[in-house]
């Protein structure tokens, strides 16, 4: 894995914890915001919301239901901010 | 004692007055206008209020447009029950005020620089104490902010009021207008409709902004009786209670809004073969809908496929704190004239909710109606509204 | 009508849970002889809620996107529910809210109107978007503890906590349920409700009491802290106030009829006068109930001579007011009448005795 997608992971992990008030250790790339911690749809937008101002990007709200876990939000970001894979 | 409806008002989208409310519901014809008049607010849209003020002169934006609308709506239903000047009766009259934002925009006039701070900007919810002024009310005067179910909850507290004795006669109501900060909320949370409201269409988005007040004269029928006064409609109990779950989402099993429906039939001794239609909360909310579908779905058992059923914020848009009140006097029209508003906007039904909702008019049979109103943080009251025997 | 009414059904205050800068919890809350009047210093117009650690009374979690007020409210109806013992696997179907307050949603409303202002919609935070409804603190209580029996916001301007507590002994009565936290919370309030609250206000507060009928109440031995009599809620128009003799004559009638609302046997009764001191309006319908109270020799009047004019806590002032009254008098044999007076009109009176 490169450092430049480390990197964005680290720091949506960082936002995804700050939003489900837990520790970033905690999120996995794989582990289920809903099911493992207790996201619900709004703090599921605020997360988005948060992505959308550090990397100055739009995301519209139709991807939501895809941003399941810490890779799937990185997939949805990546395709938006026109991060290389 | 039997409580009952013997007068209404209202200033709506669709037009002020019972007579052209009722004929603007039949037609379900109206449109969300964008919001053109409040600097700085988001773009979007909502089903407004064309009138300019109470006295129909040039509107000044300085004066408390929540209240001018409650204003109007509580003159119409007094005049309509006979009533005409309370200040020099004996009567207690009360007055109970649903409204969310009330009259917020003087706020939002100071904070975009077309107004400067002073005593009349910094309270937005002093509009039932200045009618209880103005009409020099002896009875409780209140104002109730239970979100989107406040006009449902102010017409079931007024009710109570007047059935214990603390007010002889009670106005009931709610009042809303567009608030700027509450307007973005609803965006932000991508919960409202860019098209118009369609309760239960298949591609229904959200909800949309309504405007406008809706008031009842409640009062015991032997007190109306007394007085030569002609009941439109009776109002029997309401049932109430709560998800508990989540201040925007509603609990999907919908079960406290089922606990509030049936509470509502068994405190009015009313089965549920004796709905004869029911006035939705039907906001166009995707989940909102397909749960009180559910709900009543089960509610209303055997029947549900053929009791006729509507929404009328489809024709009103949401009128947050006054939406309950507007429901209650539709089914005091619905209960007086047998027949349902549409459901306007439908263009393809959602499949998962099966109610017998229609795109025309529907003929009601005899029997009463059941009104639902649902709120923010997953408060709901159900309200059985009868015909007088 | 211009007397209280009799409550049809046994209702009692079985905890309070307070949270202001005086107190937090009822014991605090009993050692506390000061809150009638205080005197700020003199160019301080909002005092912090220092004592508030929301961290330590709500836990890591769960509470950081909600506004103060609700904060506050959580931790009233926790506090209230420990205070009465409420037992923690009580059936959330048999518990109902009912909250009054004025400024739960003052500062979030502001704060996202000028964030649309300057950046749009997408200046407000998506998850403290529903804060701008004032139910939110009400709501939050139930979503909290699983209230479930009813959720009611009352805001009427410095007298919504009294009629959420007359409101919520109402829907005792009428048997929705048999227990009911009820009172006030409130926010940050905007600086110019100074000109018809009080001079110095706090930052925040709350209180809410946990009533229950009183055959649930015995079914679990709870101790009582009195027993809710009667009660009363209506509107002094101008016009009255404007009328002295009009204005007395529907004072002495309320308060008259109070005491006839008590059992027989007490030996005296306190009355109450809580109103905002700024508000000349509020003050005369004020002077009315106190010229009541000075002329009877059973009656005394709480909080000194001029009835103790602190009132910094907008609609939680007057549950704060009773709860540290319910608090202290867990034995006296005399009654306590509370009037609260708000600056728009509004009246309500509670009246209740003490309990065997």
């Amino acid at each position: 894995m490169t450092t430049a997608i480390q990197q964005h992971l680290d720091e949506i992990r960082e936002i995804a914890a700050e939003v489900l008030e837990i520790e970033p250790e905690e999120i996995t790339e794989t582990s289920s915001f809903a099911e493992e911690h207790e996201a619900d749809s709004l703090r599921a937008i605020e997360i988005l919301a948060r992505i959308e101002k550090k990397y100055n990007v739009e995301i519209p709200q139709a991807e939501l239901p895809k941003m399941v876990n810490l890779r799937a939000v990185y997939d949805v970001v990546a395709q938006h901010a026109g991060w290389a894979a | 004692m039997t409580l009952v409806i013997t007068g209404l008002g209202m200033v709506s989208p669709v037009g002020e007055g019972p007579e052209a409310y009722w004929q603007g519901l039949l037609a379900g014809v109206s449109a969300p206008q964008p919001i053109t008049d409040r600097p700085g607010i988001p773009d979007s849209h909502a089903y407004r209020v064309a009138r300019a003020d109470a006295d129909g002169s040039t509107r000044d934006d300085r004066r408390p447009r929540c209240l001018d609308l409650a204003r109007s709506a509580v003159r119409q239903a007094l005049a309509g029950a006979g009533l005409g000047d309370t200040r020099d009766s004996a009567l207690h009259v009360g007055l109970f005020l649903g409204t969310g934002t009330g009259d917020g925009e003087a706020a939002e006039q100071v904070r975009d620089g077309r107004r400067s701070a002073g005593t009349d900007t910094w309270w937005a919810y002093g509009g039932a104490a200045r009618l209880g002024d103005e009409l020099e009310l002896t009875g409780p005067v209140q104002t109730v902010s239970t979100a989107c179910a406040a006009g449902a909850y102010a017409v079931a507290l007024a009710a109570q009021s007047v059935l214990r004795g603390e007010a002889d006669v009670a106005l009931a109501g709610g009042a809303e207008v567009v608030s700027r900060p509450a307007l973005a909320a609803f965006l932000r949370l991508g919960a409202v409709d860019p098209v118009h409201c369609r309760p239960f269409d298949a591609k229904r988005q959200g909800t949309v902004y309504g405007e406008g007040a809706a008031f009842l004269v409640l009062e015991s029928a032997e007190h109306a009786r007394a007085r030569s006064a002609r009941p439109l409609a009776t109002v029997d109990a309401g049932g109430w209670s709560c998800d508990g779950h989540h201040l925007t989402a509603p609990a999907a099993d919908g079960r406290q809004a089922a606990r509030a429906g049936r509470e509502a039939l068994r405190r009015a001794g009313v089965l549920p073969e004796q709905i004869a239609a029911v006035v939705c909360h039907g906001t166009g909310t995707p989940l909102n809908d397909r749960t009180e579908s559910r709900v009543m779905t089960e509610l209303l058992g055997p029947r549900a496929a053929t009791t006729p059923v509507t929404a009328v914020k489809s024709v009103l848009g949401h009128s947050g704190g006054a939406a309950g009140a507007f429901s209650c006097a539709t089914a005091a029209l619905v209960v007086a004239h047998r027949r349902l508003p549409p459901v306007a906007n439908l263009d393809v039904r959602d499949v998962e909710c099966r109610l017998a909702i229609s795109s025309s008019p529907q003929p009601v049979g005899s029997g009463s109606v059941l009104l639902n109103a649902y709120a923010f943080g997953g408060n709901n009251i159900s309200l059985v509204i009868g015909p007088v025997s | 009508m211009s007397t209280p009414r009799l409550l049809d059904a046994g209702i009692v205050v079985t905890g309070v849970g307070p949270v202001s800068r005086h107190a937090i919890g009822r014991a605090e809350l009993a050692g506390v002889a000061t809150e009638w009047s205080d005197s700020p210093a003199r160019d301080e117009w909002l005092r912090p809620l220092d004592a508030f650690d929301a961290a330590r009374r709500l836990g890591r979690k769960g509470w950081r996107a909600l506004p103060p007020a609700a904060r506050y409210a959580m931790v009233a109806a926790r506090l209230a529910g420990e205070d009465a013992r409420l037992d923690a696997d009580l059936d959330g179907n048999l518990v109902g809210v009912v909250l009054g307050t004025n400024f739960a949603a003052d500062e979030t409303v502001d704060r996202f109107d000028r964030a649309v202002l300057a950046e749009g919609v997408r200046g407000i935070s998506p998850l403290e978007a529903p804060n701008f409804s004032i139910n939110v603190a009400a709501s939050q209580v139930s979503v909290d503890r699983g209230y479930r029996a009813f959720n009611i916001t009352l805001i009427d301007l410095f007298t919504a906590g009294s009629s959420a507590l007359w409101t919520a002994c109402q829907a005792l009565e009428d048997g929705r349920a048999p227990v009911a936290l009820a009172g006030a919370a409130e926010g940050r309030p905007p600086r110019q409700s100074t000109e018809v609250l009080a001079p110095t206000l706090d930052e925040g507060a709350a209180c809410l009491l946990c009533l229950e009928t009183t055959d649930h109440a015995a079914a679990r031995a709870a101790r009582p802290l009195g027993q809710v009599r009667a009660g009363a809620q209506l509107f002094v128009p101008a016009a009255v106030v404007e009328a002295p003799d009009r204005l007395d004559a529907l004072t002495h009638s309320l308060l008259d009829g109070a005491v006839r609302a008590l059992p027989a046997g007490l030996s005296g009764v306190d009355v109450d006068v809580v109103r905002p001191p700024a508000s000349a309006r509020a003050e005369a319908v004020a002077a009315a109930a106190i010229r009541w109270t000075a002329a009877r020799t059973d009656a005394a009047l709480v909080g000194g001579p001029d009835g103790g004019r602190a009132a910094a806590q907008a609609s939680a002032t007057a549950p704060l007011r009773l709860a540290s009254q319910l608090a202290r008098r867990t034995t006296a044999s005399r009654a306590l009448v509370q009037v609260v007076i708000g600056p728009e009109g509004h009246l309500v009176v509670l009246v209740l005795s003490p309990t065997a």
